[in-house]
């Protein structure tokens, strides 16, 4: 399944703007531990790798970095189908590792991959 | 006064570029960083080098390249494996005064330059690959070049001067128009989005002049990139401009510059400082008496400042007039867009009949006369687009050869003269786009803490994508090369003085009548200024002050070189999550201008608990519909260089 216009159209995208907290300035939306764990299962069903993310907590009503984040780059020669499978692992760690217990709110902002991977 | 070397384990080279198309280029450097592999969509290109840092061969594939080099380290022939060769000839000065392409078949175009000091008077072709060897002077133009631009072209015919035009230019140079003796707008030139290719000339209704008598081609638009050197890669899109690599696809350097390079030829560029920059130091309109000195260039008859162009621009033009050493009076010259007298848009369309002689629609002089000698130095109080472009000179004036950099250029050339600087900011720039001046709230805050001292502080704003241009500048401060770029900008606001009275605080109001548009729309900001302007007048009376400002520049530059060393961005890469999140537009908090990069010298940097390293550069930004916030450019980069977070955060 490819991605039409990557900001209004995709089931990914619909999802994370459905259930996700706009971050003030920024394309991002955040999402709760639950809804972000969704949001990647739908990136893994229509094939789009996740290239990292941005968690954020709320302080007076306003979301602010927390400046903890995790990135997935694809490594020289890495095939497509092994790079993607990657980034949904780390993303999945990256969620489930969080100290969202250490936050009396936090969210994480997924920044997925403009197009799916070239099959090979 | 940072004159030592930072190591060259600061530089930042750049390993790859992920170009709009998607492509991402990759790129290889050997130990004494020069550029050794380029990886890019047409395959990948290997260069060797010599101990100079100058390239030696370039191959691709079946091409190969070879770059020859006088002792001087001055590109003088290059030749591609089917034969062809581009051959360069210096004059005993260093001048180019000769290049010649001379392709495996056929003709060959050579062009002969003139020149009046450095600068280039007169271009030949002497043969135009078409129509075989001649020497016609049938296209013959002579430039008299002064700083930014051609400001005076005789139109040639057959060798006998037909008429006269002064050329307007913007904030990036680029002529815009030009004017006849009389003030009539007699062209208005377009050029594209991309690196100022001309699109069209349309000549003035009161004068109308059919497109195929004006010139088509002008050389010296050309020349930042043309003129600079052999293409690195021929025919792709890497270009060598002094010893760095241009990448005009991406509009960018590949190669960082080198503050304090060594001697010889400028194998390293380094920008200028910024406040140098400044329009009317050492300006065309110094007359012998002026401080510049030296630039032999005799006062000229009837001078008008809107004649020097500078329109679009809010400058102040020190203007001695007089015999030499005794300088009778001096004017300021401040043009405004949408002042009264240039129409409400102050855009070229209302030109109308052109400026007068005596400063023209738009023009105000806000200082007059001063009563008796002595005359102070004037102090220099300029709000401009960063950066609008400067008439200065180099150190040396323009009669050193060696600012030509052997080859004819156009490219302006800043002075550095007498210039104390506070160390912000680090570079000159220009902008294409000439709207819109954001003061930030910390500019009187700046003031204050160096009354007396060139101030520099800077807004960025998002508001539209921008085309810009760069001046880069070898060790010695001369122009180099000019960097485009093409990206979200900013527009900075300076406050500069030296030596001398402050500004005249009677010219405050009118200042801040006139410009509303430049001083930004909220009042309270205005009247920062004004206060502002007020706090100079009380602090600077005395020459101590001045003694005073020098010392903090040397401490300050010091500071940046040692900042310099440790350069936070040295072997860093962007994630490609952060590289997605920077093509989000325009206004996005990821979405910055790069060039925030270069004010790295005023951040902040702490160590985090994970080990990554967080850069804060305090500014401003504004979303996409326009409101401006406070706060501080965020980058965040892991143990292994790698920058995961980079984000306007609103304190």
């Amino acid at each position: 399944m490819g991605l039409g216009d990557r900001h209004s159209s995709t089931e990914f995208d619909v999802f994370v703007r459905e259930h996700g907290c706009p971050v003030f300035g920024t394309r991002d939306f955040g999402l709760n531990r639950d809804d972000a764990l969704s949001a990647l299962a739908i990136a893994i069903e229509i094939g789009i790798p996740i290239l990292g993310g941005d968690f954020y907590t709320i302080e007076r009503g306003r979301m602010r970095p927390t400046h903890i984040s995790w990135y997935a780059d694809r490594f020289d020669c890495e095939r497509a189908i092994d790079y993607a499978n990657r980034s949904w692992a780390e993303a999945k760690k990256a969620i489930l590792d969080f100290p969202w217990s250490d936050y009396s709110t936090a969210l994480v902002a997924l920044v997925r991959a403009d197009s799916p991977p070239v099959s090979e | 006064m940072g004159s030592a070397s930072p190591p060259r384990a600061s530089y930042l080279h750049r390993q790859q570029v992920t170009r709009s198309s998607g492509q991402t280029d990759t790129f290889g450097y050997n130990t004494t960083h020069d550029m050794v592999m380029a990886a890019v969509t047409s395959g990948t290109h290997t260069m060797t080098v010599d101990a100079a840092g100058n390239r030696q061969t370039e191959n691709f594939g079946a091409e190969a390249v070879d770059d020859r080099y006088d002792a001087d380290h001055r590109l003088t022939e290059v030749v591609f494996a089917d034969g062809s060769q581009l051959q360069r000839a210096f004059d005993p000065v260093g001048r180019c005064v000769q290049e010649a392409w001379i392709p495996a078949s056929g003709p060959s175009v050579v062009r002969r330059w003139y020149f009046d000091g450095a600068s280039p008077t007169l271009e030949v072709t002497v043969a135009d690959g078409v129509n075989g060897v001649q020497e016609s002077l049938a296209a013959l133009n002579v430039f008299s070049i002064e700083g930014a631009a051609p400001l005076l072209i005789h139109h040639f015919s057959q060798g006998v001067s037909t008429d006269t035009s002064w050329s307007l230019t913007d904030t990036s140079g680029w002529v815009r128009a030009l004017m006849d003796d009389q003030g009539n707008l007699v062209q208005h030139s377009t050029y594209d989005s991309e690196f100022g290719l001309v699109t069209g000339h349309a000549g003035a209704a009161s004068q109308a002049t059919p497109l195929s008598q004006l010139p088509v081609a002008w050389p010296y638009l050309y020349k930042g990139l043309r003129l600079l050197g052999a293409d690195v890669l021929h025919g792709k899109t890497l270009y060598q401009a002094g010893a760095r690599i241009f990448d005009a696809d991406t509009a960018s350097y590949l190669t960082r510059s080198f503050p304090g390079g060594g001697g010889g030829t400028a194998k390293f560029d380094t920008p200028n400082s910024t406040l140098s920059a400044i329009d009317g130091e050492t300006s065309p309109f110094n007359g012998p008496g002026g401080a510049a000195g030296g630039r032999g260039i005799p006062v000229m008859p009837s001078p008008s400042p809107s004649k020097k162009g500078n329109f679009g621009r809010l400058v102040k033009v020190r203007w001695f007039y007089g015999p030499a050493g005794a300088p009778d009076w001096r004017r300021i010259w401040i043009h405004i867009p949408g002042f009264p007298g240039i129409g409400g848009s102050g855009g070229w369309g209302s030109l109308g009949g052109g400026p007068s002689q005596s400063g023209g629609p738009g023009f105000q002089q806000i200082w007059g006369t001063p009563s008796t000698p002595p005359f102070p130095v004037l102090d220099i109080w300029a709000l401009r687009p960063i950066g609008s472009k400067g008439t200065g000179d180099p150190p040396g004036g323009p009669t050193n050869p060696r600012k030509a950099k052997g080859m004819p250029s156009t490219g302006r050339t800043y002075g550095t003269r007498g210039f104390p600087s506070t160390g912000y900011g680090s570079y000159v720039g220009d902008e294409v786009t000439p709207t819109g001046v954001v003061l930030l709230s910390d500019l009187v805050a700046k003031w204050r803490d160096h009354p007396g001292r060139c101030i520099k502080c800077h807004g960025f704003m998002a508001d539209v994508e921008r085309l810009g241009s760069l001046l880069v500048y070898d060790e010695r401060g001369y122009a180099a090369g000019r960097d485009y770029f093409r990206e979200k900008s900013y527009t900075a606001v300076d406050l500069a003085r030296d030596a001398g009275p402050p500004l005249a605080l009677a010219a405050a109001p009118l200042l801040l009548s006139a410009a509303p548009s430049l001083f930004a729309a909220a009042s309270t900001e205005a009247a920062l200024i004004e206060d502002g302007i007020e706090q100079e007048s009380a602090l600077i009376e005395s020459e101590v002050a001045v003694t005073e400002s020098v010392e903090v520049v040397e401490t300050t530059e010091a500071t940046s070189a040692a900042r310099e060393i440790e350069s936070f961005f040295a072997n860093t890469r962007y994630t490609s999550k952060v590289l997605e999140q920077m093509s989000w537009g325009h206004g996005e908090f990821h979405s910055f201008p790069e060039t925030v990069r270069a004010f790295e010298e005023v951040g902040t940097v702490t160590t985090l608990t994970d080990g990554a390293t967080r850069l804060s550069i305090p500014g401003s930004y504004a979303t996409s519909n326009g409101n401006w916030y406070n706060g501080a450019f965020v980058f965040i980069k892991d143990v292994y260089g790698m920058i995961n977070q980079r984000f306007f955060e609103i304190l």
